[in-house]
C-alpha cells in the first residue's frame, strides 16, 4: 500500500502564529553582522579609554580597592577580577584576554563564543567597580548577550571565509531581542521621566543646560536655552519622543522616519552632553529596525 | 529547537518586562527581587532607566582633599573642573566623570577610603601621611525663574566646602 504523500504542515493560526511570523520570519542575517562591527568599535574605543588608568580604576592600590568594591555594590554580583590575587600583571592579562575577544568579536572569529566571553569580561569589569559604571555600560553587557543568540559571524566576518559548503542562511531571530530592547528602554525611560515634575512641567532641560559635568560638550546658541518657550518646547519633545518611537519603530508606514528621528536625536544630544559612547551605542541598536539594503542607501539601484 | 527557543523568549521577555520597569505592586516587586539574583550572576541586570528622570539633578559637586603630614605641611586636591576642560578631554576622562558622581550617591561612603588612601599614596609631596579630609562644596541650581533667567553655562555660585569624612592610615 503506498505510503500517503505527507501533508504540508499548515501555518499556525492566532497568536502562536503572529509569534512565529514575528520571531522567525524570514530576514536577511547581515543585519546582524553589521551591528557586530558597530557593536566592536564602539567596544575598542570603550576599552582602548580604559587602558591609561587600567590600575586606577581595578587594581587593589588604586581609587577602589577590593573591599571598598564589594561594599558598593550587591554582595551576589561576580567578578574574577576581585576574586583573583590582586597582582597587576593577572590583571594586564585579564584585560588583554577582553581586548583579544573584543579584536576577535569585530572580525567575527569563533563570534558567539567572542561575544559570551565580552559579556563575561564586561561584567567582571563593571562589577569589580561599579563607580565608573552608568546606563551604557549596562547597554554594552545586553546588547553581547544578544549578539551571542544572532548569527553575528553569518557575514563580514572570519566564521564567513571558513565556512564549507553553502549553508541556509539562518533566522536571526536575535534581532528582535536588540529591537524590544530598545523599545523597553524608550519606554522605562518615558515612564520615568512622566513620573516626576521637570519633565512633564517643561523645565527639565533647564537645569540640564546648567550641570557642569555632563552638559556643554560643545557650543550650543544660549538662546535655545535661556528661552522658556524653546527649553519647554525641546523638553516635551524629549518627553514625546520616548513615548513615541516604541510605537513609531513598529510601524511599517513610520518606522523609516522613526529611526531617522532616533538617530537626529541622539547626535543633537551627544552634541550638547558628555555621555561618552551612550548616544553611539543607541544609535547601533536603532539600526536593528532597519532592513540591510535601507543601510546601503547609497548604493546606486 | 524551536520549542527551546521559543521558551527561552517567552521567559526573558517576562524577565525583561519584570527587571525594565520600576514596580507597579509589591508582587512586581518580589518578582523583581527574586529575578534580581540570577540577572546579577549572568550580568544581564538593567533595572528601570532614568536618563535624567525622573528630575534632573539640582547641584553640582566638587570634592576637595586636605592631606596633612607628619611634619605639620599639608597638600591640596581637587576634582576636575569640567566647565574648564575641552570637550576632547572630557571625552577621554567620562569614567573620572561617572566615579566623582557616583561616589557622592547615598550609600557609597566606602568608596571615600579608597579615594582618601589613593591620594595619600599618590600625592607628589614628600612626607609620611597622617590624615586626608575630603570635604564637598555644592552650586544648587536655582529653580526655573523667567524673570531672573540663568544664562546657559554651567552653575558654579559654589557654597563654602565642608568636611564629609576623615581618613587615618592604618598604624
Amino acid at each position: 500500500m503506498p505510503k500517503a504523500a505527507a501533508a504540508s504542515k499548515p501555518e499556525a493560526l492566532g497568536f502562536a502564529g503572529a509569534w512565529n511570523r514575528f520571531f522567525f520570519a524570514e530576514r536577511d542575517p547581515r543585519l546582524a553582522s553589521v551591528l557586530r562591527i558597530g557593536y566592536g568599535v564602539l567596544l575598542l574605543i570603550y576599552l582602548a579609554i580604559w587602558i591609561p588608568d587600567l590600575r586606577m580604576w581595578f587594581s587593589d592600590t588604586g581609587l577602589m580597592p577590593v573591599v571598598d568594591g564589594r561594599l558598593i555594590i550587591n554582595e551576589d554580583a561576580p567578578s574574577l577580577i576581585a576574586w583573583l590575587p590582586q597582582h597587576d600583571w593577572l590583571l594586564f592579562l585579564c584585560f588583554g584576554l577582553f581586548f583579544a575577544s573584543a579584536v576577535a568579536l569585530l572580525v567575527g572569529w569563533q563570534t558567539r563564543v567572542q561575544a559570551v566571553l565580552v559579556l563575561f569580561w564586561l561584567t567582571a569589569f563593571q562589577h569589580r567597580n561599579i563607580a565608573i559604571v552608568d546606563g551604557e555600560d549596562t547597554i554594552f553587557r545586553l546588547f553581547a548577550f544578544y549578539l551571542a543568540l544572532c548569527p553575528a559571524g553569518w557575514a563580514y566576518s572570519v566564521d564567513a571565509r571558513l565556512r564549507k559548503g553553502d549553508p541556509v542562511p539562518p533566522i536571526p531571530w536575535g534581532l528582535r531581542l536588540f529591537q524590544i530592547q530598545m523599545s523597553v528602554i524608550y519606554l522605562s525611560s518615558a515612564i520615568e521621566k512622566s513620573s516626576g515634575h521637570d519633565w512633564t512641567s517643561g523645565k527639565a532641560l533647564y537645569y540640564v543646560a546648567r550641570l557642569d559635568d555632563s552638559f556643554g560638550r560643545l557650543p550650543v546658541p544660549d538662546f535655545l536655552f535661556t528661552h522658556l518657550g524653546l527649553i519647554k518646547l525641546m523638553t516635551w519633545s524629549v518627553l514625546v519622543l520616548e513615548w513615541a518611537l516604541p510605537v513609531l519603530l513598529w510601524m511599517k508606514r513610520s518606522r523609516k522616519a522613526a529611526i531617522v528621528v532616533g538617530i537626529v536625536f541622539h547626535l543633537s544630544v551627544d552634541y550638547t552632553m558628555n555621555l561618552f559612547l551612550f548616544h553611539w551605542i543607541m544609535i547601533l541598536g536603532l539600526l536593528s529596525f532597519a532592513e540591510l539594503d535601507e543601510l546601503a542607501f547609497w548604493r546606486k539601484k | 529547537m524551536r520549542r527551546r527557543v521559543n521558551v527561552f523568549l517567552a521567559l526573558f521577555l517576562v524577565v525583561l518586562a519584570i527587571d525594565a520597569f520600576r514596580p507597579i505592586s509589591e508582587s512586581h516587586q518580589w518578582l523583581k527581587d527574586e529575578l534580581n539574583y540570577p540577572l546579577v550572576k549572568l550580568g544581564l541586570w538593567q533595572g528601570p532607566w532614568r536618563l535624567f528622570g525622573p528630575d534632573v539633578d539640582r547641584v553640582n559637586l566638587r570634592l576637595s582633599a586636605l592631606i596633612t603630614f607628619a611634619d605639620g605641611t599639608t597638600d591640596t586636591w581637587e576634582s576636575p573642573d569640567w566647565p574648564e576642560l575641552s570637550w576632547a578631554r572630557k571625552f577621554v576622562l567620562a569614567r573620572h566623570m561617572n566615579y566623582y558622581g557616583n561616589i557622592l550617591k547615598a550609600g557609597q561612603e566606602p568608596a571615600w577610603d579608597g579615594l582618601s588612601a589613593y591620594l595619600a599614596r599618590t600625592t607628589q609631596h614628600p612626607g609620611t601621611v597622617t590624615s586626608v579630609v575630603l570635604s564637598l562644596r555644592g552650586a544648587l541650581i536655582p529653580e526655573l525663574d523667567e524673570a531672573q533667567m540663568l544664562p546657559v553655562a554651567p552653575y558654579v555660585a559654589w557654597d563654602p566646602a565642608s568636611p564629609i569624612h576623615e581618613w587615618h592610615p592604618a598604624p
